[in-house]
């Protein structure tokens, strides 16, 4: 700090009047009213906020992570049903099926490894199934 | 001129802000909102001052000074519930503060475009200063450019960074740096130092 900012510092300290003070806050003090609903505390709190922008993140992060891990997961199933589905025909050729009941069994395969379906079954498809 | 006011205690050095200060402007901010009305008249005592210093700086006139303060804790008494999201309680007052003077400003064929020639201008040297000395310095004061001066007050006088006076007067901190760097020369250059 020079000579030139001491100087400064020095003559520039004016204050207002005594009477301002008074004037101020008898036009300002009626104006107030308490605002202490929940919802705006919690709203205007910036430790809500915080919160809040904390929880939208991890959200966000889940969200990706779990699309991410169910896009994989029928991959997988694809990969492993196309494994299965060329074994068994490459087993029915070597058996000497005939082309009509190797595709009958390739048929059969794929329908085995497909996933199960998410709508209810009813007692009799469930009986048949059980059956096979 | 004779000197009818006693000499004041002078203060030398520029006088920091800290978080404290937040934390107790924030309290005051919250209870303020609650409806304690008592906690305006604390954040008055606490800012009056410093506000009213500003506002000299940009109005180079007392009784606008005052009213732009008014205005500040008017605007504080009826904004309620955002007044909790203030991080900052003393920028917030001095950026209300400079958008009350913008919006007197805008106003059509106010007082301030009066004031626009400095010899209607009231003198104010002998409010800023406390001795002979002083006045001089203030008078210089007076002759810089609004910007200028006010950046003068905000960062040596008021303690805010150069970061925090560019967010109260819409700058950034290497134009509020650049305003004080020119106008100490320009202040130097006055006094022939």
């Amino acid at each position: 700090m020079d000579e030139m900012e001491h100087s400064l510092l020095k003559a520039v300290r004016p204050e207002p009047g005594a009477d301002v003070r008074e004037r101020v806050l008898a036009a300002a003090m009626p104006l107030i009213e308490p605002h202490s609903s929940r919802l705006d505390l919690m709203w205007f709190s910036p430790k809500w906020r915080m919160a809040a922008m904390l929880a939208i993140l991890v959200l966000a992060c889940v969200d990706a992570v779990s699309e991410h891990i169910v896009a994989g997961q029928p991959a997988a199933q694809n990969r492993a049903a196309a494994d299965t589905v060329r074994a068994v025909e490459m087993a029915a050729r070597e058996a000497g099926l005939t082309p009509d009941d190797t595709e009958a069994l390739v048929a059969q395969a794929i329908a085995a490894t497909r996933p199960p379906r998410i709508t209810s079954l009813n007692e009799d498809t469930l009986f048949q199934r059980s059956n096979r | 001129m004779p000197m009818t006011k006693t000499p004041r205690p002078l203060v030398i050095s520029t006088r920091v802000r800290d978080e404290r200060d937040d934390h107790r402007d924030a309290t005051s901010l919250r209870r303020l909102v609650q409806g304690d009305r008592d906690a305006l008249a604390d954040l008055y005592d606490a800012h009056a001052a410093s506000l009213f210093r500003h506002g000299l700086a940009l109005t180079r006139s007392r009784s606008d000074a005052e009213d732009l303060v008014q205005a500040v804790f008017l605007k504080v008494a009826t904004t309620g519930a955002p007044l909790l999201a203030v991080r900052h309680p003393a920028n917030y007052l001095h950026r209300i503060l400079r958008a009350a003077w913008i919006d007197d400003r805008r106003r059509p064929a106010t007082h301030w475009e009066e004031q626009a020639d400095p010899e209607s201008n009231p003198p104010t040297s002998d409010y800023y200063a406390a001795t002979e000395d002083a006045i001089d310095v203030s008078r210089m004061l007076e002759q810089l450019p609004v910007v200028q001066r006010e950046i003068v007050m905000l960062h040596l006088i008021e303690g805010f960074s150069f970061r925090e006076a560019g967010r109260i007067t819409g700058a950034s901190i290497f134009t509020a740096a650049s305003r004080y760097r020119v106008a100490l020369e320009r202040l130097r250059e006055m006094m022939g130092r």
